[in-house]
């Protein structure tokens, strides 16, 4: 995934600037730039990848090589082939020093996600939207107890987030300020694991502790 | 008569067979005379083999299905496009491939970004270059001027290098961008060209064309990049953009047949003539069995309606599906061109390929809705027939060499299957030529430095572009130890060598003054390159001469025997040889032939007898010889002639075997006993024969000439 700001220069190519609206991205989402010096001309689109790193990230074909480059570039990347890389590298230093878990994928995967939404919480989808969890694929209006008994004691309710009259809103454009921290909020799409590959590894040894 | 030798070895004058000059060595199209630091190194035959890795370039990137672009008579353009994992870009590669020293040079790569973001698989590829030179053109810092120019209304594509001065490409010094296209007559550059005043001018608009299928069937299909240049081609790659509403920019276009794109299935992607400036064909086979039919794009056409890059402007129509014997390959299958042969002699006509059969169609039969486009098929029979190889069923793709007016056919290479060469036929005649083994060798760079380079087949299939004789041949590995590409002169095969494109080694005229017989013909060439266990042999030659007709080159040739014999010809003052090379062969190597020597007897004494002054006796008037040399069996008919020494008239003209107007006479004990010739070769030292006339007249002074008859 790439964060992208609207705004923002294209690396490589500092006369063009994004318009797509800012969010967290696939590393291959098409993502459309104007120039900023003539705004006449049309627009262009490049990959979100290409918006971030520039060119490097198409001289690679082997994901360990890309990953490596663009950790360079970005040590707290989480373009899909740096999160491989460090998810790969801390495997293996786990090995090296004995202390690989049965969980230990699940849990480096877990550690990337996290990051991952800590940089930007309200990813923006490729395509189709996914299925909200239950909660929020409700037809019915969010109202709260409390705008409620207004409403029955006849004073004006506050304004419902979501009309009454409107279904539930599509999250193909979710507003990427929506506070992470509310607990009712659940992440509309769920950011894709990285791509590993990983044998699962013997125990060689544990320490109880 | 005395044995004399002449030599010629290739390391003198040449020009081109077109300029044909008897007193140098003369060389077909694809025949090249090479120097070195060695003698080794000094030969002439057809040109060497060419190499390229793409996958130890700077930036590793698994090419295929070569598209070459000649640049000038030396330079090849060549480029290829990534074979690696799907994705959702693929990189195109160019090299520049130089005849003359049988090197490629790697440029550089461009990405392309698709307007679908899903992962893409090239199934045809090809590349397009038109070079607009109507009118003139003018230039005053960045504004260009025409004068019956119609730059807009041809769809000259914005980021197209422009060249003024001259309307040959190959002789601009300075190339200028192409940032804005105003009008028919007014163009901007992205900078200065300074002044220039109104005259011949040159612009290149180079194109990317690819089909493809993609994990998402409907983001399949048709796409196109313009306003390309050379110099994008760069080491650290140039990103193209994805096109979005606006056509004519530099771009990666989406050309789609309807909103929700069909043409899913591509096999391959075939490129017509163009036949204006907005009017330019491509076919796309789409369907591997019974849904084959061909989709018809014009990549000319002005895109309309382009929404996120995508248009259906360049759409013309689709065939009906037609279902041919075996499986249509998905690899870069599908080739237009006019053959000069057999059932499709003038018929342009796309030439496709399934597991089993050469298909053929009219491209005039391409039509909306046809069911019944495809015109005819060529079974699979390899050269000896089934008794000598067994069909492949592994056919991949086909190519047309057109300077031999052959398909190249070439299979999968599963289990070593072999390609071919061939005329079209549907009569289920063999194919003319098999080539190529699969002896596992691999070309890295890695690799002994004794080994010689050369296209095995490694169980990959191998794609092919045919460009001026020259045959490049990609190998579609994924790995640095897979992925080369060679140039092989397989034009330059013997059985074409006299064709439109001469393809000829032809020695200047070599002496043989006074030759009144000719021996043999050695040649000096190397048989076996690289060395040790790796090394390998080259493909075979063979000679032939001329005793006549050399300096017009009117002459007849003769084969020559491969003892390097001659068939009795009555010799002259000089004679020619004349080389040709297989090169379809099994590992491609052409022969390099050092020097050719050829051996004559002259008008003097044969070379196994010495005049003998003690045998011999004015006043009897006898001739004697002694027999110095052995012939190694029976002594040949020898022959006499007595001249008048001071008027050079001859005098008598006698054999051994005529004796009419003398005797023959032999001793092998020093003159001291004659008894009657014979023909039993010499004994000892003292052998003498001797020949005294029946009548000659006194007081004349005599040359006597013994030689072979």
């Amino acid at each position: 995934m790439i964060n992208i700001t609207q705004g923002m220069e294209v690396a490589e190519l500092r006369n063009l600037l994004v318009v797509s609206p800012g969010g967290q991205y696939e590393d291959t989402a098409l993502i459309e730039c104007k120039d900023a010096q003539d705004s006449s001309k049309p627009p262009t689109v490049y990959q979100a990848q290409f918006v971030k790193y520039g060119s490097i990230v198409y001289r690679f074909s082997d994901p360990r090589d890309l990953g490596a480059e663009i950790l360079k570039l970005d040590p707290e990347s989480s373009h899909s082939a740096a999160v491989f890389v460090r998810i790969s590298s801390e495997l293996l230093a786990q090995m090296s020093e004995g202390s690989l878990e049965p969980t230990a994928l699940d849990d480096a995967k877990a550690k990337e996600q996290e990051k991952t939404a800590e940089q930007n919480p309200d990813p923006v989808p490729e395509d189709e939207v996914e299925d909200l969890p239950t909660e929020q694929t409700s037809q019915e209006p969010q109202t709260n107890d409390a705008d409620m008994q207004a409403t029955s004691e006849g004073s004006e309710p506050p304004e419902p987030e979501v009309s009454a009259q409107d279904p539930a809103p599509d999250v193909e454009e979710p507003d990427p300020s929506a506070d992470a921290e509310d607990d009712s909020v659940i992440p509309e799409v769920i950011p894709p694991e990285p791509v590993v590959s990983m044998r699962r590894l013997k125990v060689i040894s544990r320490s109880n502790t | 008569m005395a044995l004399r030798a002449v030599e010629h070895i290739f390391t003198g004058l040449t020009t081109p067979y077109a300029s044909y000059d008897p007193a140098k060595t003369n060389l077909g199209v694809l025949i090249q005379q090479r120097t070195g630091a060695t003698a080794l190194d000094k030969y002439a035959g057809p040109m060497p083999l060419g190499l390229a890795r793409p996958m130890e370039a700077s930036t590793a990137i698994a090419g295929a299905y070569p598209h070459v672009i000649p640049w000038d008579s030396d330079n090849d353009w060549v480029f290829l496009v990534d074979n690696g994992t799907a994705a959702a870009t693929r990189r195109v590669i160019m090299y520049n491939y130089q005849k003359s020293t049988s090197t490629f040079t790697w440029n550089g790569f461009i990405t392309l970004t698709f307007p679908t973001a899903t992962n893409h698989t090239v199934r045809g590829f090809r590349m397009n270059r038109e070079l607009y030179t109507t009118g003139t053109a003018s230039v005053s810092g960045t504004a260009v001027t025409g004068s019956g120019t119609g730059w807009n209304s041809s769809n000259i594509p914005v980021g197209c290098r422009i060249g003024f001065g001259s309307s040959d490409p190959t002789q601009i010094a300075t190339w200028h961008e192409i940032s804005a296209i105003g009008s028919d007559t007014s163009i901007t550059l992205t900078a200065s060209a300074g002044t220039i005043s109104s005259g011949n001018y040159v612009i290149e608009d180079l194109r990317v064309l690819v089909s493809t299928t993609n994990a998402t069937a409907a983001n399949g299909g048709v796409y196109m990049a313009k306003g390309l240049r050379e110099e994008l081609f760069a080491p650290a790659g140039t990103t193209i953009s994805a096109a979005s509403t606006t056509d004519g920019l530099r771009a990666v276009y989406w050309l789609a047949d309807a909103g929700t794109v069909t043409n899913t299935i591509s096999c391959g992607l075939a490129i017509d003539a163009r036949d204006s400036w907005t009017q330019h064909y491509i076919y796309i086979i789409d369907g591997t069995t019974t849904t084959c039919r061909v989709y018809k794009y014009n990549i000319r056409a002005t895109l309309g309606s382009l929404s996120s890059g995508k248009s259906t402007s360049a759409y013309v129509h689709v065939t009906a599906a037609q279902t041919p014997t075996g499986t249509v390959s998905q690899t870069n299958n599908g080739r237009i061109d006019t053959l000069s042969h057999g059932p499709a002699n003038g018929v342009k006509s796309l030439y496709f390929v399934t597991t089993t059969r050469v298909y053929r169609a009219a491209v005039a039969n391409l039509t909306s809705g046809n069911a019944t486009w495809q015109s005819d098929a060529m079974v699979e029979v390899a050269p000896g027939g089934a008794s000598t190889y067994a069909a492949t069923g592994a056919l991949s793709s086909c190519e047309i060499a057109s300077q031999i007016d052959r398909l190249i056919v070439i299979s999968t290479g599963t289990a070593g299957a072999r390609s071919y060469v061939t005329k079209y036929n549907t009569n289920s005649d063999p194919f003319d030529h098999i080539f190529l083994v699969d002896d596992k060798q691999l070309d890295q760079s890695i690799a002994d430095n004794d080994a010689v380079i050369h296209p095995a087949i490694n169980a990959t299939a191998f794609s092919v572009w045919s460009e001026g004789g020259i045959a490049y041949l990609c190998r579609l590995g994924t790995a640095a130890t897979t992925n080369q590409m060679y140039a092989v002169p397989l034009s330059a095969h013997w059985t074409y060598a006299a064709g439109s494109a001469n393809q000829r080694l032809i020695t200047p005229a070599m002496s043989t003054p006074s030759a009144s017989r000719l021996t043999r013909v050695y040649v000096n060439a190397t048989r076996h390159i690289g060395a040790g266990t790796v090394g390998l042999p080259t493909e075979p030659y063979r000679m032939y001469f001329r005793i006549s007709g050399i300096s017009d080159d009117s002459g007849e040739w003769t084969l020559v025997t491969e003892d390097g014999g001659f068939t009795d010809p009555t010799p002259s003052t000089e004679i020619q040889f004349m080389f040709e090379f297989k090169v379809i062969g099994a590992f491609c190597i052409p022969a390099r032939i050092h020097g050719v020597t050829i051996v004559y007897e002259d008008d003097t004494t044969d070379s196994h007898y010495q005049p003998s002054v003690a045998q011999s006796s004015i006043s009897s008037k006898v001739f004697a010889w002694r027999f110095s040399t052995a012939f190694g069996g029976t002594v040949p008919t020898l022959r006499i002639r007595l001249y008048n020494a001071t008027t050079g008239s001859l005098l008598l003209d006698d054999t051994t075997t005529a004796s009419a107007l003398g005797t023959w006479e032999k001793s092998t004990n020093d003159g001291a006993a004659w008894g009657s010739y014979n023909t039993t070769d010499k004994a000892n030292d003292t052998t003498y024969i001797r020949y005294t006339p029946t009548s000659i007249a006194d007081n004349i002074k005599v040359r006597a000439l013994l030689t072979q008859n």
